[in-house]
């Protein structure tokens, strides 16, 4: 989730150039019957964009409203391609809603509840505001052969969230809170991990893959909330399918996943633990990860545990260089024994810078 | 109005394009006021989400007056309303509209007529067991897992005083504990919840009936007072603490005309910090509990840093350790304990040669300034050196004598100072007989290995090099 940084154009939305939350100067400002009334930008990230709005039909009360941004320059060039992610950026949307209602039919709760997904007027996305005319059903149809209605754009409501992204609190959160919010972390990662037998007999496994700083939400008690599941990569009978990328972090992602998702070899939790033992490498180093990788020449950087803090407990260090091992067979091999780990280090009483 | 598993809600206001309907899947938790059940939408778009459908509850016998069922309709409403305070340890309210009721039969005084419609309350759905049902299942809960869902509870409590909401009545049938994601307290439901008066807000219209049997409410609020604030909150916490701990409603524990701090005093097995918690959270004036939910928030820290500390070592360790080294093992009070003025414990444990002389531990008793004493011998086998003495101070006739099987664990060398060691060393007759025996070993080494050399030694005999002056005997020459 970023708060700034971002500009440019999206459907139904105008940024101003670097500002904090985004100046809404065009917007549709009331969403499924005049129910949900739209108050402002709260977030956006590479897909998706949030709003805080009020739902008038439940005490007014503050929900949020994730919806698929689309950049502008997209549509200018490349109409084709354009209408491809459309239909692509829905797909995820879809899947992001199926994975939070199996989440919390789980009984995992630190991740966002959804209240409501719902489809409704787009208003910019059929005009020639984007010079691309406007694009029938049958059009559409025509171009990629696709079952989807142009006009309907789904929106999902979630539940507002209160706290601050760990990014923002990591200058301030004592290293015990850290270890006790990647310990929560963890037991939920490893709740989507196990697989469960769904009712057509297949068994269902939800890989992360997209754990960082950003994407934990931490309240003033210290508890957080995992959000942001558009990366999350459903896994059935031990298999992903072809055309299942995921999204990752380059600095955050484990660098096994570099063959892993270009092919059809199995994702396992093993990849969540990496992400989250760069986390805490983040933490005591104060070095981003981010940062240090680069794309195209080294996207997947080596987290040295030589650059940790020489004064940190000795078992806490052997923890963290376990997490970040390369070699898959050579790291913690699920959530839980990095948790366990974790768990003993809280329980042994010790300093912690 | 009950529901039955398999029914499907809908909303009776028209609304054309996106209509509410809910199916019913099962019941959550029934409480005095609401029941609430386990739904699943119908919508198109919904079909996987569950939530938490909650309706008003009626006493059958009260369904003639309108009153109470306004009261009753108003009170989910305005939970509705209390769920929009700005906290994630509270379910979403997610939906609130109306369906038809036809079960319920509602005949006023005066024939009155009277809307058949039901409003219905929909949330966001929890994972975890209910406290009431926990407590029942599993007998009453560890002293720390019960301090730290108090401890989720007073940070609740203190962000609802914050928004001017007083919750007037903690019950643990409102109460899910989420065993899943570490223990987080849910606060369901809160039927009885007022806003304070110095807020400025609608107060929730006078009750007909009590919604409540008093079990978790402060004196204050069974006595109809008005000037209620957050003291109330806190006992009312306070006896949800007792509850947790004893798996007893405070009216059980703390009988009718006794004191509160006699019965807490004598609850077997808690640390003093929770003692002293619970006896300031359930004082009967408001003046002597904690004034705010900051302060006890404090006090729970203070309580659950005290039982993380390593307990006390086992009876096979300490004997372990005691043929080892010579240890005096003391467990000390905080000092914020020591400051209470109804009682202080000092407990020690000491290698002692003997079974305690009680002249011995008086005396030592009247050093400590203690009132009363008391001894007891918790030896683990016949013959064990291992004793324990525990002094009760008692300022007051309050609270009767009591032992505290865990408190903070003190390990350290032996008290000794320098002056005592050297004294040791010379008084001991063991040292004493060890330092003749080494001399006189000495001097018989001595002689054995020269007798033969002193012998052949006569007068005018010349002294050599080689031989030392040790060698030498009375009366020998020098060259």
């Amino acid at each position: 989730m970023n708060k700034g940084g971002d500009h440019g154009r999206v459907i139904g939305l105008e940024f101003e150039r670097g500002s904090e939350k985004g100046k809404v100067t065009k917007i549709q400002s009331r969403l499924k019957g005049e129910r949900y009334i739209i108050k402002e930008v709260f977030a956006y990230g590479g897909m998706g964009i949030i709003l805080r709005a009020q739902d008038s039909q439940a005490f007014n009360n503050e929900v949020l409203i994730k919806a698929i941004k689309y950049q502008a320059s997209e549509f200018a060039f490349d109409r084709q391609r354009a209408v491809f992610n459309i239909y692509q950026f829905r797909q995820m949307f879809k899947r992001e809603r199926r994975i939070l209602c199996e989440l919390r039919a789980r009984g995992i709760n630190p991740v966002p509840h959804m209240n409501d997904f719902f489809f409704d007027w787009n208003p910019e996305l059929a005009t020639s505001t984007f010079k691309f005319g406007k694009l029938e059903k049958e059009e559409l149809h025509s171009i990629l052969g696709l079952k989807m209605s142009i006009h309907q754009e789904p929106y999902m409501v979630m539940e507002r969230i209160y706290g601050r992204s760990l990014l923002d609190r990591l200058s301030n959160i004592s290293a015990r809170a850290v270890l006790i919010i990647v310990r929560d972390v963890l037991n939920t990662l490893q709740k989507m991990h196990e697989p469960i037998t769904r009712d057509d007999g297949t068994r269902l496994q939800l890989i992360y893959l997209d754990l960082k700083p950003d994407n934990i939400i931490v309240d003033d008690h210290d508890r957080m909330t995992l959000i942001d599941f558009g990366g999350c990569m459903p896994i059935v009978d031990g298999k992903k399918r072809k055309e299942q990328k995921g999204a990752l972090t380059h600095g955050y992602a484990a660098p096994d996943l570099e063959f892993i998702l270009s092919s059809k070899d199995r994702v396992d939790g093993r990849a969540d633990v990496y992400s989250a033992g760069a986390l805490l490498w983040r933490f005591f180093t104060a070095k981003d990860p981010i940062r240090l990788a680069d794309p195209l020449n080294n996207p997947f950087p080596v987290l040295s545990p030589d650059e940790l803090p020489r004064d940190l407990y000795k078992p806490l260090k052997d923890i963290i260089a376990r997490a970040l091992e390369r070699n898959v067979e050579r790291r913690f091999q699920s959530a839980a024994e990095f948790a366990g780990a974790l768990t003993f280090v809280l329980e042994s009483n010790v300093e912690l810078p | 109005m009950k529901l039955q598993p398999g029914t499907v809600v809908k909303e009776v206001d028209k609304t054309p394009h996106y209509p509410r309907r809910y199916r019913v899947l099962s019941v959550a938790q029934t409480t005095r006021c609401h029941t609430s059940y386990f739904c699943r939408s119908e919508s198109e778009e919904l079909k996987d989400l569950t939530v938490l459908l909650t309706v008003c509850n009626y006493n059958p016998r009260l369904l003639g007056k309108r009153q109470y069922v306004d009261n009753l309709r108003a009170r989910l409403e305005h939970q509705g309303q209390m769920l929009t305070t700005p906290e994630n340890a509270l379910p979403e309210p997610v939906d609130f509209f109306r369906i038809a009721n036809t079960e319920d039969v509602f005949q006023f005084e005066g024939g009155e007529e009277y809307k058949q419609t039901e409003p219905v309350l929909v949330t966001e759905r929890y994972h975890g067991v209910p406290l009431d049902r926990l407590i029942n299942d599993k007998g009453k809960l560890k002293e720390r897992r019960a301090l730290e869902i108090a401890l989720g509870l007073c940070k609740l409590l203190a962000n609802f005083h914050k928004h001017g909401v007083l919750i007037y009545e903690l019950s643990p049938e409102d109460l899910v504990i989420d065993e899943t994601d570490c223990d987080r307290p849910w606060l369901l439901s809160a039927a009885n919840h007022q806003y304070m008066k110095s807020n400025g807000k609608i107060a929730v219209g006078e009750l007909v009936v009590p919604l409540t049997d008093f079990a978790f409410t402060a004196p204050e609020v069974e006595a109809g007072r008005d000037s209620l604030d957050a003291r109330s909150d806190i006992y009312s916490l306070g006896a949800l603490l007792l509850y947790m701990l004893t798996a007893k409603k405070p009216k059980e524990v703390i009988q009718e005309g006794q004191r509160p701090v006699a019965a807490i005093y004598a609850l077997p097995g808690l640390a003093p910090e929770t003692i002293k918690l619970l006896y300031r959270c359930l004082a009967p004036e408001p003046a002597y509990r904690f004034q705010d939910c900051a302060a006890m928030e404090k006090a729970i820290v203070e309580a659950e840093a005290l039982s993380q500390v390593v307990p006390p070592p086992s009876v096979q360790s300490v004997q372990a350790k005691r043929e080892s080294q010579h240890v005096v093992l003391r467990w000390t009070l905080p000092s914020s304990l020591s400051q209470e003025s109804s009682i202080v414990v000092r407990r020690y444990v000491e290698r002692q040669q003997a079974p305690p002389d009680p002249s011995t531990w008086d005396a030592l008793a009247s050093a400590l300034a203690c009132t009363q004493t008391t001894f007891t011998d918790e030896s683990p086998a016949e013959g064990a050196r291992l004793h324990y003495a525990v002094f009760v101070q008692q300022t007051s006739e309050r609270g009767p004598r009591f032992s505290v099987p865990s408190l903070a664990l003190e390990e350290g060398p032996a008290r000794s100072t320098a002056r005592e060691f050297f004294w040791g060393l010379f008084s001991s007759p063991g040292l004493v007989l060890l330092g003749i025996f080494t001399l006189l070993r000495r001097g018989m080494h001595f002689l054995l290995r020269n007798l033969p050399r002193l012998r052949s030694l006569k007068p005018g005999t010349t002294a050599t090099a080689k031989d030392s002056p040790r060698t030498l005997g009375p009366g020998t020459q020098p060259k």
